[in-house]
């Protein structure tokens, strides 16, 4: 009598092994996928905070903190400075200190 | 119609005018209060200010407050403008020439020779962690802000009133001024060496306005007079061509480093003044005038 047994048993195991094989694989591109984005956002992170922390003072810093921290309105550069009728009254002075 | 108030502190006169007589009371009370706390944050003769434990620990990071680390980063920028010749980190060669008190009792005392200041570390040498508020000098270093923190004090104090009272507000702290707001006349404004000489009158609308010299804030020393402006390269008392300068520009803040590093460094800073453009008036050792980029034609004060 022949019989089919032997080989639906190894078909039915190599489809198990296939669905495996594809679990395993399917979880590898997840899992890969995920640490590179992890890895990235990481590095990113690392970048940007070096970028804001240096603790030495250095012309660029130094001139990107003018504007900001003196609160000085800096955009006009016509000169304020005029010439005073006669008889002005001082409301002011620049005395040398 | 405007109203002003004199009185005196950090060993110079303060006034403030302000085009709203009804607001001047308690913008004094505001400018008082941003005075107190940059004392408290930076004043070289208190033991109990930031700047002072700074000094105190050299080579440590320490916390200071955002206002102390305001204070520095415009000290930092005003070394990098002028090339280093306006440099916070002559603490030391300040005390060495003699000047480690107050003004007035430093003159009052029995002269003292000056000793040898080393040389000057270098503002590239401090670290500064804006970020995380932190301030840190080297071994063998001092800051002294006192270059700087006067015109930032105007600058700040003239544009927070300004906007705050909708007026027209002139803050005069030591010789640094700042205009801000719009006055319906510009301020009528006497420049002059020191208090009480003979000035010159010109007009200020806008911006800052300050006079920088070696011939007001000095003492004597067994050797002859002694004053508060070093020259970074050498750390000593500045000799250079011009005894007092006046300058012009947007800000108290960059109008003082010009007029600061030129009586400092006297030719070596020319270049950056002539660059920048901003009016300028030079008075030399023998006194000679030279006025520059747009000083208006001068009258002299009553």
């Amino acid at each position: 009598m022949v019989t089919t047994d032997a080989f639906e048993e190894s078909h039915s195991a190599r489809r198990r092994w296939l669905r495996r094989a594809s679990a395993a694989a399917v979880a590898t591109a997840v899992l890969g996928i995920g640490g590179t984005g992890l890895s990235v956002a990481i590095v990113s992170a690392r970048q940007a905070d070096s970028g804001s922390t240096g603790t030495t003072a250095t012309s660029t810093d130094s001139g990107s903190g003018n504007s900001s921290s003196s609160g000085s309105d800096d955009s006009s550069t016509s000169s304020g400075l005029g010439s005073a009728s006669s008889g002005s009254t001082s409301q002011g002075g620049s005395n040398g200190s | 119609m405007s109203a002003s108030r004199t009185w005196s502190a950090w060993s110079c006169t303060v006034r403030l005018t302000v085009a709203d007589p009804a607001v001047l009371g308690a913008a004094c009370g505001e400018l008082k209060a941003l005075m107190d706390r940059v004392d408290k944050a930076a004043g070289r003769f208190r033991p109990d200010s930031e700047l002072s434990t700074v000094n105190s620990r050299p080579g440590a990071l320490v916390p200071v407050s955002r206002l102390l680390v305001d204070l520095v980063d415009v000290s930092l920028v005003a070394a990098s403008m002028s090339g280093g010749a306006v440099d916070p980190t002559i603490g030391a060669a300040v005390i060495a020439a003699g000047y480690n008190d107050d003004i007035e009792a430093v003159r009052r005392r029995f002269p003292e020779p000056s000793t040898d200041p080393g040389p000057i570390p270098g503002w590239q040498q401090v670290q500064l962690n804006r970020k995380l508020a932190l301030l840190g000098v080297p071994e063998h270093c001092a800051l002294d802000l006192g270059a700087t923190a006067k015109a930032w004090t105007a600058d700040r104090a003239a544009l927070v009133l300004s906007k705050r009272y909708g007026c027209a507000v002139l803050v005069e702290i030591g010789g640094d001024l700042r205009a801000a707001g719009k006055p319906a006349e510009p301020w009528v404004i006497t420049v002059a060496e020191r208090a009480g000489d003979p000035g010159v009158l010109v007009t200020l609308a806008h911006g800052g306005l300050t006079t920088s010299t070696r011939t007001a804030r000095r003492w004597q020393t067994p050797t002859g007079y002694a004053h508060h402006v070093i020259d970074p390269r050498t750390g000593k008392p500045a000799d250079g061509r011009w005894r007092t300068v006046s300058v012009w520009a947007p800000s108290a803040v960059r109008a003082n480093t010009f007029s600061t590093a030129l009586v400092a460094t006297g030719e070596a800073a020319l270049g950056r003044l002539t660059l920048a453009g901003h009016p300028a008036r030079l008075v030399a050792d023998d006194g000679e005038v030279t006025e520059l980029s747009g000083w208006p034609a001068s009258r002299k004060a009553a």
